[in-house]
This record gives C-alpha cells, structure tokens and sequence, in this order.
C-alpha cells in the first residue's frame, strides 16, 4: 500500500517536471532602452530641450515566432505591457527562440477585435486603455513631461489610438533575432521622439493623422537584442 | 428503493438549478429585421438581466452615489428624461446632449447622437465616466464593486465567481437593454389586426408614409443613419455632431435620425432638447428648416401641410406609444419593486 503511494507520488512529480518544462523553453522580456525608474521616470536629452517619460504602456496583440515561413510558436493572448512596471512578467514560450527567426506581433489592437464587444482580460475597459466619450482601444500610452511642451505644466500625453481608415494605428512589428540575443524587445524613446515638435504636439487624444504618424513612429522604434 | 429516490430528488434538484440560470433566447417580434446586436458572444440569463437591472438604477455607480442611469433614462418616458433638455449629472453639471430614449436597442448600429459608440457594451462606459454625467473612473469603480458584498453575491449568481470585472459590468448592463423591447402599440396591434386606426390616425399614416417614414422608416421608425434635420446651431453648445467623430466636415450638423416609438413619453425633442411639444417639432418641419448645403436631402423640398394635417399626423405619432412597455414591472427599480411588495 506504501510502495503503491509512493510509486503514484514518483508518477505526478514526473508528469509536473514535465509539464513545467514544456511550458518555459524560453522567455521573452521587454523593456525600455532608457530605463524608466517607477515613480521618476527617464529623461532624455538635456536641458531646455528635455524630455521626461513616466508612462509607457501598449497592447501586443498576435505575438508570434516565424521561422522559414512558418510559425512556429504563437502567443495564447494579447498582452499590456508596461515598461515603468518593474514587477512585469517575461512572457513565456514552449518554443527554443533561435538566430534569424522573426519575432512578430501588432502593436496594438486589430480592427476585428475593435468592430466586436467588450472583452475581458488584459482587454477589460478597466484597465484604462479604452477610450470612454468614443469607441475603441487605445493602443499605446505615452505620459510625461518635457520644457518644450506648451501644454499646463509642460506635460506630454499621447494616447494612441484609431481603428479606421484612414487613421487606423495598430501596426504590424517584425524583428529578426539577432545572434546570441538576449530575448529582450527593446523600446527606444530617442528613436521615438527623434523628429517629433513636441511645441506643436503635446498632446493626442482621438485618433487622427497625429496619432497615425506616431503609432508608425513607435513601431519603428522597437528592436531586438 | 429509499436511495433511489434520494438520488432522484438530487436529480431534480440539479435540473431545477440548471433552469434557473437557463439562456432566455431573445425574441425578435414578427415582421422586425433580424437584430444587430450578437448574442451569442453574451448569451441573455435571468441572473445576468438581473444584475443589469441593479446596475442601470444604482447611484452608487457615480462618482458621489446620487446619480443612476435610470436618472436620465427613467423607464416612465420611455427611458428618456422628461423636462430636461440637456442631460443633469452629478453636482448640478449639465451635459451638452438631451437623453435619448432607450428602447429596442438590439437593432441600433451606433449609439450617442454622434454615434461614437459602436456597440452597445461600451455604451455605458461613456456616461459611467463623463465628469457632466456619472463622473466615475471606471477601473475605481470596478475595485470598489469588487469590495461591495451585494455586487459579489449578484456576480456569483450571474457569472458563477464573485469577482466583478469591467467586461462582466458591462456586458450585464447589455443584457438589461437589450431586454427593453418596444413592440405593443396601438400601432403594432393594427399590423397585426387586432385593431384598426381612426380615420384621423390614418390620414396621419399617409402624411407619415409621404414625409417621413424614409428616414423614420418602420417598424423601428428610425434607419441607423445620420442627418442635417435642418435646426439651426445653438451658438452656446456649437455641437457639430456626427463631423466630430467621422472627420468628414460633410457630416456638418449631423445627428443621429432617433427612433419614433413612444415618442409621446420621451418630450423634450431633438439632441439639444429644444421643442417640448410635438407639434414644435411637426412646425419644425414644415416652416422652420434652416437651409443649408448640409441640409438632408429629403428635406430640401419643402413640406406643407394643412393645420389639420398637422393634428392628423400626431395623432397617427401617437399611436406609436407603448404603454406595456412603460408600465413594465420588469422594467422598473428592482428596490422600489421589493419594498412594494413587503407592504
């Protein structure tokens, strides 16, 4: 009767060990290329001309690993990351990422998801990023501060987001793993900002040609390391 | 045998249960188009209706616990709000917009006057959080339903966990609405011959059928479009409506075409509220249309009638009223029900 118990222990260890590592070949982090400390944010630049981030948050929708062609691994659901969140998870995949595969994933949410009702999860209105006076996601939030803005204490906020033609923003990422990567996609606010007039833009709120411009500009400024 | 017997009263038991969460298919009344909204993505259940109904007339669900749904929207004009012409929030605050009547929602394809909202489960995030209306944070809001025992045992019933969420919220509000069906007027029971129009209400028909019914179209009496009626801008809310949402300055002064039904219950007319009476609005049409290049198109011929051809035509408008639908016990305060019925 002991050896029985035992034998069945011995058997459900070896079906969690398995489980367990079947679940985490590898992980996924990103993060910010300027770190943002939480509750200080980063600042970029210097001086009359600088800027401070404290908030960026975005959905990745459709996350996948192609390899030749094919996918060879596609995220379970849609994720909010944070990159002022220091306690946010890795994502965690049952696939070996490898040099040259392509990591692809939509900044954002897709149209179809847009046109449908309410859903729960990471996409639940509670969490803030869906916009309340119109319908739709915002796809990127964007918070900070910075001289140049005009806005009521120099502050900077885009809310990124836009469904339809012809200002839709959710936009379509593909980076190529590099050798010996560290499995981090990396947000970089320089590459962001560069060319931006924040005198002009302090703010974007509804969706438009600003916003437009911006979601492609945030796209572009993500890579692999 | 005495096991047995256990065995099957748990049976029935169970089965009972099961009934009383049991789908509650969503009948379309003869003769309507198929409805709009999905629901198979949020399937009707008595619990879920339930929970709706609570939610729509609880003031707790504002940012200082005094103002409901149902404030604006009361089940008495039709879901609408009687004697304002503008919508009363929180604090006093006046919104920008007249409340619109709630009925047969089921079939509209966008929702607010300007149609922002795209479906009705993000409808009621718009007044929950605009600081003129309910003035809440929504995410605040959620968490602090979360910590209400009330919400938990009402979430339990409806979604078989406690835990409140924003998509759970929301889609219950759905649920209640989309029960509000406006399909009993003298008006329906003529379409199905169970009664027949005085010769008032039928001249009125004939007036409607020639002037009005192309956007008015029935049975719903609206057509899930938007129009330039013709009203002057107010100069003070300068509301350009539909143009804000669509970017398309060609839909200048565009509002929402509102259904017809119970129209008698749901004065004052127009998004800003501006006629009390119905036969402002018929004198609206006949003699007060601004002209502009905006202007609907069906509107750019004049329409005339007759001051008794005006009469004839409310008459026939009245018959679009729905007093079942009114009076509807289902449709009332849940609270103000269950102390009526301890007297």
């Amino acid at each position: 009767m002991l050896l029985k118990n035992r034998i069945f222990l011995l058997l459900i260890l070896i079906i969690f060990s398995i489980s367990t590592s079947a679940s985490a070949k590898d992980t996924i982090t990103f993060r910010c290329q300027e770190d943002i400390i939480p509750n200080v944010g980063r600042t970029i630049g210097a001086d009359s001309s600088s800027i401070t981030i404290n908030t960026v948050k975005f959905y990745v929708q459709h996350l996948r690993l192609i390899r030749n062609h094919e996918i060879v691994w596609t995220a379970p659901s849609t994720f909010l990351v944070d990159l002022s969140d220091v306690n946010s998870e890795d994502i965690s995949m049952d696939t070996e990422i490898k040099e040259g595969d392509s990591l692809c994933f939509i900044l954002g949410i897709d149209s179809m998801t847009c046109v449908g009702g309410v859903n729960g999860g990471e996409l639940d209105p509670a969490r803030a990023m869906y916009w309340t006076w119109q319908s739709g996601y915002i796809n990127m939030k964007i918070e900070g501060n910075s001289p140049l803005s005009n806005a009521r204490n120099h502050e900077l906020q885009f809310h990124i987001g836009g469904y339809k033609y012809p200002y839709a923003t959710a936009r379509e990422v593909r980076l190529v793993v590099p050798e010996k990567s560290t499995r981090e996609v990396v947000f970089s606010l320089n590459n962001l900002f560069n060319g931006i007039d924040l005198s002009t833009v302090d703010h974007i709120m509804s969706p438009g040609e600003k916003a437009s411009t911006i979601a492609s500009k945030a796209a572009a400024a993500f890579l692999m390391n | 045998m005495m096991r047995n017997r256990f065995l099957l009263l748990i049976c029935l038991l169970l089965f009972s249960a099961f009934i009383d969460s049991e789908f509650i298919p969503f009948q379309s009344p003869k003769g309507w188009p198929a409805p709009l909204y999905d629901f198979s993505k949020n399937p009707l259940t008595k619990d879920k209706i339930a929970l709706g109904r609570s939610l729509f007339y609880d003031p707790n669900l504002s940012a200082n616990g005094t103002i409901s749904c149902a404030s604006c929207h009361s089940p008495y004009n039709s879901f609408a709000h009687t004697d304002h012409a503008l919508s009363h929030g929180i604090n006093d605050r006046i919104g920008t917009r007249n409340a619109p009547p709630l009925m047969n929602l089921a079939w509209q394809k966008t929702f607010m006057w300007d149609g922002a909202i795209h479906h009705l489960d993000f409808q009621a995030l718009a007044p929950l959080t605009n600081e003129n209306e309910m003035g809440s944070d929504f995410p605040l809001l959620i968490s602090r339903m979360n910590s209400s025992n009330v919400y938990n045992k009402q979430f339990a019933a409806a979604f078989g966990d406690s835990t409140v969420t924003g998509e759970r919220t929301l889609k219950a509000i759905s649920q209640f609405l989309l029960t509000l069906v406006s399909c009993n007027s003298k008006y329906d029971s003529v379409q199905s011959n169970l009664a027949e129009f005085t010769a008032q209400e039928y001249s009125g028909l004939q007036l409607f059928n020639q002037h009005c019914n192309s956007c008015h179209t029935a049975p719903l009496f609206s057509s899930n479009r938007f129009a330039n009626n013709g009203l002057k801008p107010d100069s003070i809310l300068n509301d350009h409506g539909r143009s804000v949402i669509s970017g398309n300055t060609s839909d200048d002064y565009q509002f929402d075409i509102p259904s017809l039904r119970n129209i008698e219950y749901t004065s004052p007319y127009m998004h800003d509220g501006r006629f009390k009476r119905l036969y402002q609005v018929v004198q609206h049409y006949t003699s007060g249309i601004e002209s502009s290049t905006g202007l609907s198109q069906e509107l750019k011929t004049p329409i005339h009638l007759t001051a008794e051809q005006k009469t004839d035509l409310i008459a026939f408008l009245l018959t679009l009223s729905d007093r079942r639908f009114i009076f509807n016990p289902e449709h009332s305060d849940p609270t103000i029900q269950k102390l009526s019925n301890n007297n």
